[in-house]
């Protein structure tokens, strides 16, 4: 099967959120999406059908780049949470030490 | 620049300014300005992808053409990347819409989330026929979403990688 790429105007994009979408709404037809200089392309078997198709053009106009992945989301938190962890330790709660270990504890098991 | 096969001259055989012209002025200008093209990147946004299968990074910008003698292309190209999953990103040049390298492309390699890296690459094409070739840059992920940082204003990113062929022989 081939690959086609369906290409629209549009400037501000979130790939990973917009790749989400497009992949939730069109399985194992979608196989990603590139951007640059304006334009989107959505790379697509060319088996996907017509109506397939059309909902490309509405996800992608509808695509909001300031709405975050889960992923994007926990990275969001997690840099604010180190932020605010930017204190003397004397300054630290209950909560700041719960939270540190809890960070901790998720680093290493993602490195095992 | 027109290139002639140089010629085999005889003893006694008339020198005139044409066969001078064609075999010295026209051949030295040919190699001294050989078919050529490059494209530096300083672009109003960045590029990014998230296919799995090779596509085109830029198929207007970053799709080279020269008028070939027949001889071999260097390609070069070096960016600034960076993968959200850190995971590989795969780089191929595609002649006339087929990749030289085949399989996972010229090179694949892992780009950490929170840093950039620069990939570079150069290339020698052999076995081109003489005319219009056209060179497009492609890029693909293993997983995460790839970007190539084009002079966009990232901060600390705000780098100009450049593509560029060359006949060289």
């Amino acid at each position: 099967m081939a690959i086609i790429e369906l290409v629209f105007d549009r400037a501000a994009v979130n790939p990973d959120r917009l790749h989400e979408d497009l992949a939730a709404a069109l399985g194992a037809a979608f196989i990603g999406v590139s951007a640059g200089r304006g334009k989107v392309r959505v790379h697509v078997l060319d088996s996907l059908p017509a109506a397939d198709r059309d909902r490309i053009g509405l996800l992608v106009a509808a695509h909001d780049p300031s709405q975050l992945t889960a992923a994007q989301q926990a990275e969001a938190d997690r840099a604010a949470l180190l932020e605010r962890l930017r204190k003397p330790w004397a300054e630290w709660t209950a909560k700041d030490k719960d939270d540190v270990l809890r960070l901790m504890a998720e680093r290493l098991l993602d490195d095992h | 620049m027109t290139w002639t096969t140089p010629k085999t001259w005889d003893a006694d055989e008339l020198v005139t300014a044409t066969v001078m012209n064609t075999q010295i002025r026209d051949n030295l200008n040919a190699l001294k300005f050989p078919p050529s093209a490059a494209h530096v990147l300083d672009e109003s946004s960045e590029y990014t992808t998230t296919s799995t299968t090779f596509v085109d990074v830029d198929s207007t910008a970053l799709a080279l053409t020269i008028t070939t003698h027949g001889g071999d292309v260097m390609v070069q190209f070096h960016g600034n990347f960076r993968n959200s999953a850190g995971d590989k990103i795969c780089l191929d040049v595609a002649v006339d819409d087929v990749r030289v390298a085949g399989e996972d492309g010229i090179m694949a390699q892992a780009v950490g989330t929170g840093m950039s890296a620069t990939l570079t690459f150069t290339r020698l094409i052999t076995g081109l026929s003489a005319g219009a070739h056209t060179f497009k840059l492609q890029w693909r992920v293993v997983t995460g979403t790839a970007t190539l940082f084009a002079g966009a204003g990232t901060v600390n990113n705000q780098v100009h990688g450049q593509f560029w062929v060359r006949e060289v022989s």
